[in-house]
């Protein structure tokens, strides 16, 4: 107890110095480019005031999801159909493979030729994040099942299809939630790639348009935002996640 | 028709030289038959060759057909082996889809053998939630509930406390007792085959057959304490002794 009290004093401790330095060196430094943080919270209300903030914000998550839901239906399904092995997922794998390491943003050049300025250039980037974690780990998951629980499945003369609706399929859940969580994470750090600089709405488009106009304090109002929806979809995600496989220890 | 085992080999794949050459044993309908050896003996193996979980090298596992809605054979593992992400009745439900009972008649099935090993109100818990000596009783419940004629079990109380190990026995034992399921016990505990056993083969020498056969003819209940089963736990002590590798 007087643990997690003495935690909690440090944390707001370091904020406290931090946000104090930041604004005493902005005041002291008074330029453009480091705004102080009363003026970025004067600039958050005033956003949000106007309404721009959360159409944004709204923006933002509609691409997310859209290019999010893609990629869980097609990850989960090519996943699955990965982990049947054999020679011709063999080269599905080797696909993903070669694909994976190649981050979203390195495909916006080609997004927009593809599909121009907006939404479907944005989901496309999302759906390239969130894709390959998805599939990784449902084909990962469904291969690495526990072979004891095989062996039970076997031993009771169990079905290909009854082992894998009560067996492969719940022992793998867990490492395809986590697939699915991590995708999401990468689904929102693209969205803000591809509305830099493909996108006409959007909290990735809104701080480099503060940019464009030197509103240093806007594009920090942004960057918290952007920070915020994040750690608000992970942590709902993360509850989704407890209740799915709330089994595991 | 007798359960049987004729001349059974197997060697796991890349090893230089067989774990079993030349097992035969006889099971008597009804009966239980210990299965003792040193550890390497191949013990799990000639039960796995017998639920059809390895594929034999040679020879043969016969089993006798079984009436109406039971299955040849099924194993109790040494741990319990439930799915964790399904309840108890869950865990039921899957060993008895797999064997082709119908939904409706899969609670009659367990209800009746959950209730005799005193775990009446566990059904809809987790089996992350039971301690190891109730999962166990939930896992010998499961192997039963399926009618199997030949039940197989592997070491299944190698890894609870003696004195649950002793109430486990009499469970067991109670449960088999006047039914025509004839049990293969593999376990490391003379006492234990004293206990439960009409029959008792060693397993031993490299490959492994059988070296030594006893069987038990004493009154049932058995007391596990009493003089008549210590003074066979001793003889099948000597016998499996001579099956040790001598320590050279």
């Amino acid at each position: 107890m007087t643990d997690r009290r003495g935690q909690a004093l440090v944390v707001a401790l370091t904020l406290g110095v931090v946000v104090g330095a930041w604004e005493g060196l902005a005041r002291a430094l008074d330029v453009p480019a480091l705004p102080a943080p009363s003026a970025v919270v004067s600039m958050a209300v005033w956003l949000a005031g106007e309404g721009t903030l959360f159409s944004d914000v709204g923006a933002s998550l509609a691409r997310v999801f859209t290019g999010f839901a893609a990629a869980a239906v097609l990850g989960l399904v090519l996943g699955a159909v990965g982990a049947l092995g054999g020679p011709w997922t063999a080269g599905l794998r080797a696909l993903v493979a070669t694909i994976r390491p190649v981050p979203p943003i390195a495909w916006i050049p080609l997004s927009i030729l593809w599909f121009g300025l907006g939404d479907p250039s944005a989901w496309f980037i999302v759906f390239v994040g969130a894709f390959s974690p998805i599939f990784v780990q449902t084909c990962w998951s469904l291969q690495r099942c526990d072979p004891r629980w095989l062996e039970l499945a076997q031993s009771v003369g169990a079905g290909p299809w009854l082992t894998f609706r009560r067996v492969r399929l719940p022992a793998a859940a867990p490492g395809v939630v986590a697939g699915l969580r991590t995708g999401l994470g990468l689904a929102w750090t693209s969205v803000i790639a591809a509305e830099l600089v493909g996108a006409q709405s959007g909290l990735g488009y809104r701080i480099q348009m503060h940019r464009v106009v030197v509103e240093t304090d806007g594009v920090i109002v942004g960057m918290v935002c952007i920070g915020l929806c994040g750690l608000a979809m992970d942590a709902a995600a993360r509850r989704l996640e407890r209740r799915l496989v709330d089994w595991t220890p | 028709m007798t359960a049987r085992i004729t001349d059974v080999c197997f060697s796991f794949p890349g090893a230089d030289r067989p774990v079993l050459d030349g097992v035969s044993l006889t099971f008597e309908p009804g009966s239980t038959t210990a299965v003792l050896g040193p550890s390497g003996a191949g013990k799990s193996t000639l039960l796995r060759l017998m639920a059809g979980l390895l594929p034999l090298d040679r020879g043969s596992v016969v089993l006798p057909p079984v009436a109406g809605a039971g299955v040849p054979v099924a194993m109790v593992f040494q741990d319990p082996r439930l799915l964790p992400w399904l309840t108890v009745r869950g865990n039921f439900d899957f060993a008895l889809e797999a064997a082709g009972v119908a939904p409706t008649h899969r609670e009659a099935r367990w209800r009746p053998l959950l209730d005799a090993v005193g775990l009446a109100d566990v059904a809809d818990v987790r089996p992350g939630a039971l301690s190891g000596g109730m999962a166990q009783r939930v896992g010998v419940v499961r192997a039963l509930s399926l009618r199997p004629g030949v039940l197989l079990l592997d070491e299944p109380f190698g890894a609870v406390d003696p004195l649950l190990r002793d109430q486990l026995q009499a469970m067991l034992s109670a449960l088999l007792a006047g039914g025509d399921t004839t049990a293969v016990l593999v376990t490391h505990d003379v006492r234990e085959a004293a206990v439960l056993a009409d029959q008792v083969a060693i397993l031993g020498g490299t490959p492994s057959a059988v070296v030594a056969q006893l069987s038990v003819d004493l009154p049932r209940p058995r007391d596990g304490l009493g003089p008549s089963v210590s003074a066979v736990a001793r003889d099948i002590r000597s016998a499996l002794a001579g099956a040790m590798p001598s320590a050279s």
